[in-house]
């Protein structure tokens, strides 16, 4: 069916619609004043020289990418093992363990960052140790929001490989953890990688799960940008963010040779 | 995908062994605190304690009985259904678009797509401040094109919570329906159409009907992501719009009153449940006499 010429504009104004409140950011971000007005008094990249002296959202930038760094190395390995388990045994109860790790997309990571805090916060009373705030429960957090994703993608790209070359690996003698990791693993390399990549955006973007979990002075990016936010939206600000959607438009263009991002993210939560 | 056509080449003591690190994470971390934190919503809040051990339903008679929760919870289901009626309206040309390009423009759309998606719902928001502010792009383009003298205060305002929340969710939306839009068969549109349909019609009765499991995906995931937004409503709606996952957040944190903050999140999740089970059977219906009786 041909598109009528209106239907096509009005498509390409939604990706204006979608895609403006990124751009503009990008924008400020080289005004020359200090506060936000418009048209720029001229163009500098002096917010980005004097990010290092925000304390608290440069040092929240240096925070976050640590968090997802070691986030992203758990939930894969979690994630991983799982979609393993689930696609290569025959395992009972499969479609409960499927929605187990599904299930934290579903609840609302507001709550669930919430309820970690008290429940962990509690805990601390029981073994006598505080254990919130801590860089390692909000670890935990982030591994909990990640795990779908990185379950999810290799799950899919485990079960479309199919088996055929590890039993006839297995059929030629090899034993299957060798199987398994030369094998099985090279062959879900993409899957790997895009689900990796994942993790860390979605770690490193989050802001609701991390709410209560982070440490007066020690904070994440968002949870920096969104205190700055409720006072003040000027070029230093959007110079963080820039940083941000640089590291992220950047990330997104490896995943892209990866993994096919229709079938990441359409039909909801599961295929 | 048919699992079932997946052969077994790990054994399955190995395959135990292997998914218990991440049952055992998930379970520790996600489901006794999630369950333990609803629990609370039903003890009694405490000075000394986080709460008095105990089954009770007043923190629920405390919401309900407030007229400034229920408000909010009222202000929130609308904003959502609003949202969510406007994502669709928005999403449907974007899906159309990218359905019908050519491989190398589609995968670029969908990058574009994807791309505000991951970048975050508190870097848009802050976008929409920059651009909705009192000295934001907006005023500054009306006052220079002298609409108005002076700037107007289109922050704090529910609408513009609402066009905000749209974007930041819209491309979920667009990605569900372009999904089932690829699915629909050409050859029965191009029947349609060949038989002298209008465009439109086609889009109607042939197009759309096809992509029904889509759009209910895709609207029931959205108004739950509106239900729960956080940074949105928090930047641009501020205390003048608020909105519930805000509300519960400084219910909180101000008053430390933990069984009402849990009494809020279980109030919040029942809400958007129903909403999701009664829209689906709804719809269902409609789609089932929508099949039935040809126009």
């Amino acid at each position: 069916m041909k598109l009528s010429g209106w239907m096509k504009a009005l498509g390409l104004l939604v990706f204006v619609f979608m895609l403006g409140p990124v751009a503009i950011i990008v924008w400020i971000s080289f005004f020359d004043q200090a506060y936000l007005s418009f048209p720029a008094e001229g163009y500098s990249l002096r917010w980005y020289a004097g990010l290092v002296d925000q304390t608290e959202l440069f040092r929240g930038l240096l925070y976050s990418a640590e968090i997802a760094v070691i986030t992203t190395i758990i939930s894969l390995f979690l994630g991983v093992s799982a979609a393993i388990a689930l696609s290569r045994s025959r395992l009972r109860g499969r479609t409960l363990f499927e929605n187990v790790f599904l299930l934290p997309l579903v609840i609302p990571a507001i709550i669930t960052g919430m309820a970690l805090y008290i429940y962990l916060y509690q805990l601390s009373g029981i073994v006598q140790g505080g254990l919130v705030p801590s860089t390692w429960s909000l670890i935990a957090a982030h591994v909990i929001i990640t795990l779908p994703w990185t379950f999810r993608l290799t799950y899919a790209g485990a079960v479309s490989i199919g088996t055929d070359v590890e039993r006839a690996s297995l059929d030629l003698g090899r034993g299957s953890l060798a199987t398994l990791m030369r094998v099985t693993l090279p062959l879900l390399r993409p899957s790997l990688i895009g689900s990796g990549i994942f993790a860390f955006i979605f770690s490193f973007g989050d802001l609701e799960i991390s709410l209560f979990l982070v440490s007066p002075g020690q904070t994440t990016l968002p949870v920096a940008m969104v205190q700055y936010a409720e006072f003040n939206v000027d070029p230093t600000l959007a110079a963080v963010a820039t940083v941000q959607i640089v590291l992220i438009g950047l990330l997104l263009l490896i995943a892209n040779k990866f993994i096919r991002f229709g079938e990441a993210f359409s039909g909801g939560l599961k295929q | 995908m048919n699992k079932q056509d997946v052969g077994a080449t790990v054994e399955r003591k190995v395959g135990w062994a292997v998914i218990t690190p991440a049952a055992i994470i998930v379970l520790v971390f996600f489901i006794t605190p999630v369950l333990y934190f609803l629990r609370i919503g039903f003890e009694t809040p405490s000075q000394s304690q986080i709460s008095v051990p105990g089954f009770t339903l007043n923190n629920f008679g405390e919401f309900f009985q407030s007229a400034f929760y229920v408000h909010t919870l009222i202000r929130t289901v609308l904003i959502a259904l609003c949202s969510t009626a406007l994502c669709l309206v928005l999403a449907l040309p974007v899906a159309n678009l990218i359905t019908r390009s050519s491989r190398k423009v589609k995968s670029l759309l969908i990058i574009a797509t994807v791309f505000p998606l991951l970048v975050g719902n508190v870097v848009r928001s802050i976008g929409w401040v920059a651009l909705l502010g009192y000295d934001g792009a907006v005023n500054s383009i009306l006052i220079a094109l002298g609409v108005v003298e002076e700037p107007l205060e289109l922050l704090h305002s529910p609408v513009t919570v609402g066009i905000a929340i749209t974007s930041v969710v819209l491309p979920i939306m667009v990605l569900t329906l372009q999904a089932s839009m690829e699915a629909v068969s050409p050859a029965t549109e191009q029947a349609a159409l060949s038989l002298g349909a209008p465009p439109m019609r086609v889009f109607r009765q042939i197009t759309f009907p096809q992509m029904m499991p889509g759009v209910v995906a895709g609207t029931s995931l959205v108004f739950v992501l509106c239900m729960n937004s956080y940074a949105t409503p928090l930047l641009i709606g501020g205390s003048q719009v608020p909105m519930l996952a805000p509300a519960i957040y400084s219910a909180i944190t101000t008053t430390n009153n933990w069984p009402f903050g849990a009494a809020m999140a279980t109030t919040l999740l029942v809400v958007c449940l129903t909403v999701i089970v009664l829209y689906g059977r709804l719809l269902s219906r409609i789609f089932e006499t929508w099949r039935k009786e040809p126009r």
